[in-house]
């Protein structure tokens, strides 16, 4: 019999390291098998393992409960409730004969399998693995046979108790609707929680509404009743469909947290805030479907957020002692850039360092010394704040204050946590600036802003502010001009190649967002009028473990696009750092997002001659908001079918495609080019006030 | 009148494959050459195996004479059997790995190494019970060795001498003090130094340091440098074809920065893209990579694995009797080395011994350099510059070829002063003068 070894890494092993010691297991005749909370499956997929598990990608737990605890416990910790759930590293612990931890964080999951199987040795290093599998391998048969028959005896149990389980669901699942109820008492969450999803899945959402409402009679407390609806919830995600009462149970999870708050519990009533904010800001419900609550009702659907006390406390207003001095015009400004993703910054950072007019400094979080802690772990600034410990304030304090000396204004790109933490340092005369770009508006870091140290809320596009406001009415108050992202479109214009027009580009895809399904069903419409044309997609294709939401969308996706692809019709160029080498065999480009903010690539690509076709993006759509606020009104489509007649008609002859390239390049370089755009940036960062912006 | 009876606490002695094992073995096997009984006190191979190693070829040279004590001793917090560990262990290894070498110095000030101060003492007092030491001579680390010894003398007279090799109150890696003399520790090392009849350090940097310190026993203060062994050396190298496919090495004890390293693979990487000499040469890493459960699975264990496909690659330790085998299959070594100006190193000895290019990869000032200074065949210190280290390789991959046998003989004879016998004999022997 092969030794079994089973290796545990909450980290990512080094490949080249890991490949080292598999030829030793291999010399041993070991069959490894490798769980880890990284993505292994992707990344470590050429190793000779026996087999590999990502763990965390692989399970959506659909508990509540799991998830306070693990906001609140440690990196190890969290590893092992995760690995505790996965059956797959079940049945390999049941059957191992080495266990090996591959990092520190692994170790307590080592520790608390090995408590559960005595057999096998259970050790913390690779090279400790295999020293373990060496004594194995020259152990007695005796002292294997001994093993083995402990790891069945255990699997057994195991079986059995996998079956009774099984059997009481089962028996649970007979009895839907009311009959549900008096279950309450005595089942747990895992047997009724599914009924209530399937039903609202077949379409029964009032009769599973109903049978909600029957089990909340049951449940007094706020914490049952949040673990009940966050339940429901969790179990969509898990199956990545829609979750009907998603909103009750968000406001459920924020009352029981204002009642921890309320009691002085600040570290449990944190986990219930960042578990409110799990449920209510999730990507499975708003980024990785076409569809989105929050995009329905802004204004309803964040609601219990501003309600809640503990979303008071995180936002309240800190003040500060002297507010930001008017701009002296004539005075060169220091202006301070920080962000942990530059992307869009470039070319406004490149304006800036070039004028004369100011001076440039350019961070990151990993360069804000004690402050980086909390830029990179939110939670523990969120626990702080609500602990009222000071801490957070310390560490912002001792990383922020010598930038914010220097600066006269700070321009926070995207609001995400990095914001929040400047927040927590009063900023003197430093003007404080924020750039929200689309995403954010899906967070919940919009709502903790204290807006008395805030000067300016800078948005990318009308829709995305309007979204934000309907979230939070009085960022209204402060100065909250629209800015459309500044790139330098002129680096674009490259001669086409002659049969360009037959080509439609999609720059980025990978997003559910960007919808790419409607861009082939559009481009297969097209092709019945000509064959000539095909579809070119360029960037990264869906990768990682990607939620279920996106594994369905990314399997239907890579179905129609290998028949279409089959068919000459699709092209994919994968990563480019310079989209305009692909961009010069495409004549026309192609948007079809669920959302977007102020989409760079369509603007890149027009410059380089494409002819826009955008769809009306259908989270903004219906009050002349998005995208047909932006653009000109020929640009915009609704339908596939209208976006394979705009792009067939445009592409008629050549000199037809030539003359509307020739005018939509005219078109973004007289709005959008940096040339004109950057003007405004000048005077966000150093001149006048933005309410005069002609935005 | 019996033979005088040195008890020598030596952790680290053979089988233990530590770096200052060889110089543990030649210092016992001096004493024994010169007429004394010599009692060793180490930790057990079983220790070994989680620490540093254990290389038994190690045993065939020390005399047959000396007695071996082991002692029970381990690091707890480089056991790597998790069904061992309490919970608390098991959930924070690193958090409980911290706390346990700070309880450690409870009894004496010395991370992971003071709890063993008492064991160690009744060890020793057991061994002084069944024959009487005549001298106590203590190689640090670990540090708390001192205690031991201090204790022997209070108690029973036993005379005693430090063997600091680089000294406790200097740390030779950042080149600073490493502690205060109002310390915890400060008031100890005045205490012992004060107590000892003698204090070996390995070079005169580190002398010059403890001379400032303590002005007052500057006589008590020796060098005695690290040395080659005569059977790590290889024969001297035979003609070889000038077209052959060069084979660059690195041996010992793998504790450098991953970012040292990675300059170092950077170098080489640009050494090879321009030199044709280098075009398909190999580099190979022999050594120890981490103790514990980083064994083989360090930072620099994974740089060095990535660089394959630069013709690199890692090896595990090798034992003492084949190094003359393994040096005589190299073309040229790479010295990479932390430290500076406090810092010269065994295996710059033993490098040299070998006669071939060494391409040095460590701070431009450092002690090593005292040393290699008229090595014929050196290519001269650069620090970590990227491109100064791949000038250096090229240089050595034109020496490596080029040599004459001239050259080659008057590299090693450059070596020959720093044999660790002829090294060792005058040090003991005036040691022994000084207990009388």
């Amino acid at each position: 019999m092969r030794p079994q070894v089973l290796m545990i890494a909450a980290a990512s092993p080094s490949e080249a390291v890991l490949e080292r010691f598999l030829r030793r297991f291999t010399e041993l005749q070991a069959d490894v098998w490798l769980a880890s909370m990284k993505d292994v499956e992707r990344t470590h997929a050429e190793l000779d393992l026996a087999g590999l598990r990502s763990v965390r990608s692989r399970l959506i737990p659909t508990s509540p409960e799991f998830y306070r605890l693990a906001d609140r416990v440690t990196p190890a910790e969290v590893a092992w409730q995760y690995i505790s759930r996965d059956p797959w590293v079940q049945d390999r612990s049941d059957c191992a004969d080495v266990l090996v931890a591959a990092d520190a964080n692994a170790v307590y999951s080592v520790w608390e399998l090995a408590r559960r199987n005595p057999h096998p040795a259970a050790v913390f290093g690779l090279e400790a693995g295999v020293a373990a599998t060496e004594r194995i391998v020259s152990g007695g048969s005796a002292a294997e046979l001994r093993r083995r028959l402990g790891n069945v005896a255990r699997v057994q149990r195991r079986r059995a108790r996998k079956a009774l389980r099984a059997a009481a669901e089962a028996g649970a699942a007979t009895r839907v609707g009311e009959a549900l109820a008096p279950l309450a008492k005595s089942h747990s969450g895992s047997v009724l929680v599914p009924r209530i999803t399937r039903l609202e899945e077949i379409g029964r959402a009032d009769r599973a509404a109903a049978v909600t409402a029957g089990l909340l009679t049951q449940r007094r407390t706020r914490r049952s009743r949040a673990n009940l609806l966050g339940a429901v919830a969790l179990r969509h995600l898990a199956d990545g469909t829609a979750a009907p009462q998603l909103r009750e149970a968000v406001e459920a999870e924020l009352a029981y947290a204002d009642e921890l708050y309320a009691r002085g519990n600040a570290p449990e009533a944190a986990a219930s805030f960042w578990q409110a904010t799990r449920l209510a800001f999730h990507r499975g419900f708003h980024l990785d479907t076409t569809q989105s609550p929050l995009a329905d009702d802004p204004t309803g659907f964040t609601e219990p957020f501003r309600r809640s006390a503990v979303v008071q406390a995180l936002r309240r207003s800190r003040g500060r002692l002297m507010p930001a001095p008017l701009p002296r015009p004539d005075a060169p400004k220091r202006v301070l850039l920080a962000t942990a993703n530059p992307h869009f910054l470039t070319d406004i950072g490149t304006r800036l360092e070039n004028s004369d007019n100011f001076e440039v400094r350019s961070v990151t979080p990993a360069d804000l010394g004690s402050t980086t802690r909390l830029a990179r772990n939110p939670r523990m600034m969120i626990h702080s704040l609500m602990a009222g410990d000071g801490k957070a304030e310390r560490y912002a304090e001792q990383g922020l204050r010598p930038h914010l000396d220097w600066a006269d204004v700070v321009f926070v790109e995207w609001c995400t946590q990095l914001s929040k933490v400047f927040q927590l340092v009063d900023p003197g005369a430093t003007r404080m600036i924020v750039r929200l770009h689309s995403y954010e508006a899906f967070t919940a870091w919009p709502l903790l802003l204290d807006t008395s140290r805030l000067d300016r809320l800078v948005f990318v596009s009308d829709h995305i502010r309007d979204l934000v406001l309907k979230q939070r009415p009085e960022l209204a108050e402060l100065e909250t001009p629209v800015l459309v992202n500044g790139v330098d479109l002129r680096r674009l214009a490259r001669p086409k190649s002659p049969d360009a027009r037959f080509t439609v580009a999609m720059v980025g895809y990978k997003a559910v967002a960007k919808d790419v399904m409607w861009a082939l069903d559009a481009v297969r419409r097209l092709r019945t009028l000509d064959p000539r044309y095909k579809l070119l997609l360029i960037g990264s294709d869906f990768d990682g473990f990607p939620s279920p939401a996106v594994a369905r969308y990314r399997a239907e996706f890579q179905r129609e696009a290998a028949r279409l692809e089959s068919a000459g019709g699709l092209e994919r160029t994968g990563h480019l750092a310079d989209v305009g080498t692909a961009l010069v065999n495409a004549g026309t480009v192609l948007c079809s997002s669920v959302r977007e903010g102020s989409p760079v690539g369509l603007l890149e690509a027009t410059a380089s001659g494409c002819v826009p076709v955008v769809r009306d993006w259908p989270f903004f759509a219906g009050d002349g908001r998005g995208a047909r606020a932006m653009y000109p009104a020929d640009w915009i489509v609704e339908t596939p079918g209208e976006a394979a007649e705009r792009l067939y008609r445009v592409t008629a002859d050549p000199l037809t495609w030539q003359a509307e390239s020739q005018r939509c390049i005219a078109e973004v370089l007289q709005h959008w080019d940096l040339s004109v755009v950057g003007a405004n940036y000048d005077k966000l960062f150093g001149v006048s006030d933005t309410r005069s912006l002609p935005l | 009148m019996g033979k005088p009876h040195l008890i020598y606490l030596a952790i680290g002695f053979p089988p233990a494959a530590k770096s200052s094992t060889y110089r543990l073995r030649e210092t016992a096997n001096t004493f024994c050459r010169l007429g004394w009984d010599v009692t060793t006190v180490n930790l057990s191979e079983d220790a070994w195996r989680l620490d540093s190693g254990v290389d038994l070829s190690l045993l065939e040279r020390v005399d047959p004479r000396i007695s071996r004590v082991e002692l029970p001793l381990i690091r707890k917090d480089l056991v790597t059997d998790i069904r061992t560990y309490s919970k608390t262990r098991a959930m924070d290894p690193v958090s409980w790995s911290k706390q346990y070498a700070k309880a450690s110095m409870k009894a004496f000030p010395e991370p992971h190494f003071g709890r063993w101060k008492n064991t160690i003492i009744k060890a020793v007092e057991t061994i002084h019970a069944e024959h009487p030491a005549d001298l106590i001579l203590v190689s640090c680390v670990p540090y708390v060795l001192q205690a031991v010894a201090h204790h022997m003398h209070i108690e029973h007279r036993v005379p005693y001498a430090i063997d600091y090799r680089d000294g406790w109150s200097i740390d030779v890696i950042r080149g600073r003090e490493a502690f205060p003399p109002d310390s915890r520790q400060g008031r100890l090392e005045s205490l012992y130094v004060a107590e000892a009849i003698s204090m070996w350090v390995v070079n005169e940097p580190i002398a010059e340091h403890f001379r400032r310190r303590y002005p007052q026993h500057a006589g008590k203060i020796h060098v005695v440098r690290n040395g080659f062994d005569r059977d790590s050396q290889p024969p001297e190298p035979a003609a070889k074809d000038p077209n052959r496919q060069l084979v660059f090495g690195y041996l010992g004890t793998v504790n450098f920065p991953d970012d040292d390293l990675a300059k170092v693979l950077a170098a080489w990487r640009s050494a090879r893209s321009r030199h044709p000499r280098l075009a398909d040469a190999r580099l190979e890493f022999r050594g120890h990579f981490g103790v514990g459960s980083r064994r083989g699975a360090t930072g620099t264990a994974a740089l060095l694995l990535e660089a394959a496909h630069d013709g690199v690659s890692m090896g595990g330790a090798v034992a003492k009797g084949d190094l003359a085998d393994l040096y005589a299959r190299w073309d040229a070594l790479l010295f990479i080395l932390i430290g500076g100006r406090y810092m010269t190193s065994g295996k710059v000895y033993e490098y040299m011994s070998t006669g071939l290019p060494i391409v040095s990869a460590h701070a431009v000032v450092h002690d090593a350099n005292a040393v290699l200074t008229g090595y014929p065949l050196w290519t001269g210190a650069r620090g970590f510059d990227e491109e100064a280290l791949a000038e250096a390789l090229c240089m050595a991959a034109d020496m490596a070829v080029t040599a004459s046998p001239e050259e080659y003989r008057a590299a090693r004879a450059h070596a020959e002063p720093y044999e660790r016998r002829s090294l060792l004999e005058p040090a003991v022997g005036r040691l022994i003068g000084q207990r009388s």
